[in-house]
């Protein structure tokens, strides 16, 4: 989403207020000048969001970013702003999940769970760009993923029945 | 009891938490808010050895949000350990919450409170030290030597064999049978080492603790031994246990770095000063250098061999690097040979020399695989070494020394884990079909054939392993569980074992629903919170299944008996005639009530009472999962790159109770051994200062990193476990160095000894062998 | 970070270079974030967020292939442009650098705006010898990529200035080229080396080379003997030899450390023979 004015921000009392689209919502977070948006979801109570390890090394704080899966932990907040923001919490509900998050569920591919919001957020947007994905190209699109309990092979299997799913829910449509 | 059509048991059933997870619950410590809570910051020692001469927070204290600032002067002088151990943990007490001296790089000074993490962060810069600094010690093989600094100086330590000479622990074993060596042909003394490694489980460890209502400590902890930190912060701050309850929550993996008492005891510490709930997390580089570490390893191994195979004698002397302080040091040094000895038949002597020395670096502690990991890379390279001196294929040879079912090894009862282990033979064993299986999968023979004759710099080879581990600790690990029945035919199942994300919460609700017939989805599982959960020992020594799960089909069948009892009521039939099936008690002749019935009964109608039963379980033996490794590597001769272009594990864990989640184990130790074997270790600069202590620059592989890998489970029948079952956590992690060692030398000839296997030693390897 | 005060999103060039000149709000421009993120020091007064910058187009010109500075890895690496120039040795860079994640955002620009042994475009580009656009209020330069620095350019991308284009030469085109980055892992920041070869190679003569140095120092480096070597000669194991010795000589020349000098010298070698070999 680019805008094409130019825009400046003041902080007030040491806080930016910036308005963004967070899961598909208006939202405005009050946010300080160091944070990171990682730092501003938790705050806000987006807590499916994790740290790992701050440095943008692991991906378990990865979010739709203006249309991309970024690192939360590498976007000062304040740059968030006007930004279409989409985690975790805004693929799906146990209520009404999305065929991604049963793919990792039936896999077997949720160990401790750390890195799967990370992993979910990355596997549903290979799976909308290309739908039927080699295990190469799942492998690289994951490779910004970390997770030491799994050994991964059940998480790219899980993105495999994923893509199967997504297709026959296309072709019942 | 023989193998039967299992309901529950050994079904794929989908992990209990797994949807939540996925949807991004709020289920890990960090995950919760508390109101008014303060963020914990620790200072970090600058120095390898030093002593605080002078600690002055005066200006610490002064910035504004700072509700205090602790020093080794304002929380009491305990020394114990922080291993999460049974009592009397088998460890030495040479750790307090605080001290006035430091001993590695990134070891504890001081603590501050304050109500924003800038304010905290500003504090720390403020404290003031004078650091009298000390000679520092950094090479293990020189710790017990004259002249080397003495790291535990201080008088009030326990449980340190030999602190003058910086020996934290240490363990002799031996069986005499006439002359060393008399009997071989051939004798090779080799040695193999391994370095620092971390855990790096992708959740830092994180704590929060507050006070309730009644002014008791409560502490909300990632933690793999809830029980263990409720006593050990008990004696740390000198409280009651009475007055601390301890919640674990979900945890973001462990794999031993959270067997420990690592932050619970300052946090409370800041809590109890400030009256408020207070959080330390800790960020990445704090959990690669100031929480644990595999304990590095040097191992001279001894052995010799008959030209018909056998193994005569066997001589395995290993020295750890414990770091700065000794939790863990005599366990993890006794499981190097108490986990990989009795594995070999050894005709004559066997000795075993262990020590565990002190340095100046981070602390080791419990790490998957703990010490059978450093013992199998050792002996299983040497299985390779000795079958080729006799000229026997390497397979062959390691069949015909390996244990096997009814045989046993005077280790088992010699070395345990701390202390005298317990007498045992082999219950159950999947080894060889392990070993067969593993053959084919990887097309063994076929590939062995194409790579007899290979030309040009790039080479291609096979290695494979054996391995064994343990199932708990026998006559020390202990857990129980308590099962109370609902209206509906539902349980509850609460259980003192700690879930790190494995499923423990899911198998044992499996294990249970077997039992009293149900679906997994009518037990509501309830883990480790120390108030309201029985006794566990905690998820460790691969013990959850064996022993917790022992417990739950304990406590099960209890509650079976009575739900027997009250449906014989109701059924007006006799209790031997009546079974639990589908969610009902059934007779004989097909009469049947539905278990909400037998609930409302009990709980309402008649002779009212809840239905609930607990059970204690712990074993009197530690039966072994076994497992096979192989790898086919591509080396590249001119550069040293290896290349893993397939793997595959086979291992027997008796009945898996869930085998997806078995699998699941086994993949993520696997690969995480990869991880050790090709790429990680922690660096230090000559003055102890970690050098790579981020993600960034300690690489854990990723899914580009990951070669063609698959787990075959073995089935095999544990009669001491439940429904046959044995562990599986650990031994995975084991197989890697070993197998990836012995293909290199298969493809070129060159023997690697050090892990991990960078190009560069590769390179230099495969040049001096050709020299 | 802590004392930022503004935060700006210039929607045009000049607006973002107006807001780098206002010295008295301590500007810095952020385009990805990856490497100066978590660098923004405490003197730090102003963002300038660079992102709504319409300065990510690819396209091939009479002049040669530009990328705007702000084209990230993921986009270089999927373009059709890129991947049809030079046998798209670009995408193959591109598709090295950490993990995708880290692609999907890291720019080209930031990649070369500053130093750093393991950015993974400097020796690359200066392999190809590419030129760089820098633009700043009131006037702009194109220099060499190695004028970013050497201290030709007297002015910092992202305080007083900012890079806006990357342009290859029409002539690296047609080259043959290859990229290796030797390190530990798939995803690891750092190699042991990090070699960018690329010849320009006409009936069956290896008319001119240049290879690019990179993970041995903060600043890439050309091996000139190396190129001196190749040039001339017909592609083949015997010029891919002749080639490796020379290299030894342009890495005996760079001061670096002295650790694991000599098997950094003999990957080189090994992967230099390897690309002239495979000229043929």
């Amino acid at each position: 989403m680019k805008k094409n004015k130019t825009e400046s921000l003041a902080a007030e009392k040491g806080l930016f207020v910036i308005s963004l689209t967070l899961n598909g919502r208006p939202a405005e977070f009050r946010v300080k000048p160091g944070d990171f948006l990682l730092d501003a979801l938790r705050a806000h109570g987006w807590k499916g969001t994790k740290k790992g390890c701050d440095t943008g090394d692991c991906g378990s704080c990865a979010v739709m970013f203006n249309g991309k899966p970024r690192l939360a932990c590498m976007i000062p907040a304040v740059t968030a702003h006007g930004a279409v923001v989409g985690t975790i919490e805004g693929v799906g509900t146990v209520d009404k999940p999305h065929p991604v998050q049963e793919a990792f569920v039936e896999a077997g591919a949720v160990q401790c769970g750390f890195c799967i919001p990370g992993m979910v957020i990355t596997s549903k947007h290979l799976l909308e760009n290309v739908p039927d994905p080699s295990e190469a190209q799942i492998k690289k699109a994951l490779d910004g993923n970390l997770c030491r309990c799994t050994g991964y092979v059940k998480q790219i299997e899980a993105v495999k029945i994923a893509s199967k799913k997504l297709r026959t829910k296309r072709a019942a449509k | 009891m023989e193998k039967k059509d299992f309901k529950v048991v050994n079904q794929r059933v989908d992990k209990q938490d797994a949807l939540g997870l996925a949807c991004g619950h709020p289920v890990f410590a960090d995950d919760m808010d508390f109101a008014g809570m303060l963020y914990g910051r620790l200072l970090w020692s600058p120095h390898a050895h030093a002593r605080i001469k002078k600690i002055d927070v005066s200006a610490a204290m002064k910035v504004p949000g700072v509700k205090a600032v602790l020093t080794w002067k304002d929380v009491p002088r305990v020394l114990r350990t922080t291993a999460g151990q049974g009592y009397p943990e088998p460890s030495p007490y040479d750790t307090c919450t605080l001290d006035n001296k430091v001993r590695f790089v990134g070891d504890r000074v001081a603590a501050v409170a304050a109500e924003t993490p800038e304010a905290a962060q500003e504090a720390l810069g403020l404290i003031k030290v004078d650091y009298e600094v000390l000679p520092a010690l950094f090479d293990p093989l020189l710790a017990d030597k004259p002249g080397a600094p003495v790291i535990h100086d201080e008088p009030d330590a326990k449980n340190i064999p030999d602190a003058k000479k910086n020996i934290a622990a240490k363990f002799e074993f031996e069986v005499k049978n006439g002359e060393w060596f008399k009997d071989a042909d051939f004798v090779f003394e080799k040695t193999y080492s391994m370095p620092y490694l971390q855990h790096c489980a992708i959740e830092n460890h994180t704590v929060i603790t507050s006070l309730d209502h009644h002014g008791r400590l409560v502490i909300r902890t990632s933690t793999q031994v809830p029980f263990h930190v409720r006593r050990i912060v008990a004696q740390a701050l000198q409280i009651p246990v009475k007055k601390i309850r301890v919640i674990k929550p979900r945890i973001g993996g462990g794999f031993g770095s959270k067997q420990e008492v690592l932050l619970e005891d300052i946090c409370s510490a800041l809590t109890l000063k400030t009256g408020k709930p207070v959080r330390i997390e800790y960020n990445r580089k704090e959990t690669f250098v100031s929480s644990r570490t595999r304990h590095p390893a040097v191992v001279r191994l001894k052995t010799g061999v008959k030209k018909d195979g056998t193994i005569t004698d066997a001589e395995m002397d290993i020295t750890l690097n414990t770091g700065a302080y000794g939790s863990h040091a005599l366990t993890v040094m006794m499981c190097s040979g108490s986990h990989t000895i009795p594995m070999y038949k050894v005709a004559n002597n066997i000795k075993f020399i262990g020590k565990s020395v002190y340095t100046n670096l981070p602390v080791a502690g419990a790490y998957r695989g703990y010490g059978a990991t450093q013992g199998f890379f050792a002996w299983e390279s040497q299985m390779d070494i000795m079958a080729d001196a006799v000229g026997m294929d390497r397979i062959e040879f390691r069949k015909r020394n390996y244990i096997r079912l009814g045989e046993g090894s005077p280790v088992f009862k010699a070395m345990g884990e701390g202390r005298e282990g317990v007498e045992q033979v082999i219950t159950s064993t999947g080894l060889y079909e392990c070993i067969e299986e593993g053959m084919k999968a990887i097309k063994w023979k076929e590939k062995k054939e194409k790579y007899r004759h290979q030309t040009g710099p790039v080479r291609r080879g096979l290695g494979m392993c054996g391995l064994m581990q343990g199932s708990g600790i026998p006559e020390v690990d202990m857990g129980c569980a308590t099962i109370k029945m609902n209206e509906d035919g539902s349980f509850n199942l609460l259980m003192g074992a700690a879930d790190l994300g494995t499923g423990s919460d899911t198998i044992l609700s499996q294990i249970a629903a077997e039992v009293l017939g149900v679906k997994v989805t009518d037990i509501i599982a309830h883990s480790s919170d120390t108030d309201i959960t029985p006794f566990d020992v905690g998820a460790y020594a691969s013990s959850t299944t064996f022993i917790s799960g022992g417990a739950v089909k304990k406590a099960a069948e209890r509650v079976r008996e009575m739900i027997i009892e009250v449906g014989a009521k109701i059924l007006e039939k006799k209790k031997e005639d009546l079974r639990l099936e589908g969610g009902k008690v059934v007779a004989r002749d097909g009469a049947s009530c539905s278990l909400s019935e037998v609930a409302n009964t009990s709980l309402y109608y008649y002779n009212q009472h809840q239905i609930t039963a607990s059970a204690s379980h712990f074993g009197h033996t530690s039966p072994p999962p076994f497992a096979a490794h192989f790898a086919e590597v591509e080396v590249d001769t001119e550069t040293g790159k290896v290349r893993i272009l397939d793997y595959v594990s086979c291992v027997d864990c008796g009945t898996a109770i869930n085998p997806t989640l078995a699998e699941g184990q086994n993949d993520g130790a696997t690969l995480n051994g990869i991880g050790h074997t090709l790429s990680e270790e922690m660096e230090f600069s000559s003055a102890g200062t970690p050098l790579n202590a981020s993600f960034r620059r300690y690489k854990i592989p990723s899914t580009e990193d990951l070669p063609p890998m698959k787990t075959i489970i073995i089935p095999t029948f544990e009669p001491n476990g439940p429904f046959g079952a044995k562990s599986v956590s650990e031994i995975g992690i084991n197989g890697p160095l070993p197998a990836v060692a012995n293909a290199i030398a298969d493809a070129t000839g060159a023997r690697l000894y050090d892990g991990p296997f960078t190009p560069d030693k590769v390179l230099r390897a495969v040049k001096n062998r050709a020299s | 970070m802590n004392d930022l005060k503004k935060c700006v999103f210039p929607a045009d060039l000049n607006s973002a270079l107006a807001a780098l000149s206002d010295r008295k709000s301590s500007p810095f421009a952020l385009a990805g974030g990856t490497l100066s993120g978590k660098n923004i020091g405490p003197e730090t007064g102003s963002l300038v967020d660079l992102k709504r910058l319409p300065l990510s187009a690819i396209k091939a010109t009479a002049s040669g292939l530009s990328i705007g500075a702000l084209a990230t890895f993921d986009e270089i690496e999927n373009s059709k442009a890129v991947k049809s120039w030079a046998g798209g040795v670009l995408c193959a860079a591109a598709a090295k650098c950490s993990s995708q994640l880290v692609r999907n955002m890291a720019t080209i620009g930031g990649n070369i705006a500053r130093p750093n042994a393991f950015n993974v475009f400097p020796p690359l580009l200066l392999a190809l010898d590419a030129k760089v656009k820098v633009a700043w209020k009131g006037g702009s330069r194109t220099l060499p990529l190695a004028g970013l620095y050497d201290g030709t350019l007297k002015r910092t991308p992202g305080r007083d200035c900012l890079i806006t284009e990357v342009i290859l030469p029409a002539s690296s085109k047609g080259l043959k080229c290859a990229f290796e980055k030797f390190a530990r892992t798939e995803s690891s920041w750092e190699s042991y080396i990090t070699l960018a070869m690329c010849a320009e190679v006409k009936k069956g003569v290896i008319k001119s080379a240049r290879i690019g140095i990179g993970a041995l120092s903060a600043v890439p480096a050309l091996a000139p003997k190396a190129a001196a070597a190749l040039a001339g000669g017909s592609p083949g194991e015997a010029a891919g030899k002749t080639a490796a010795a020379a290299l030894a000589g342009d890495l005996a020349g760079m001061r670096i450390s002295p650790k694991s000098m000599e098997f950094k010298k003999e990957v080189a070698a090994a992967l230099l023979r390897r690309f002239v070999a495979s000229l043929a």
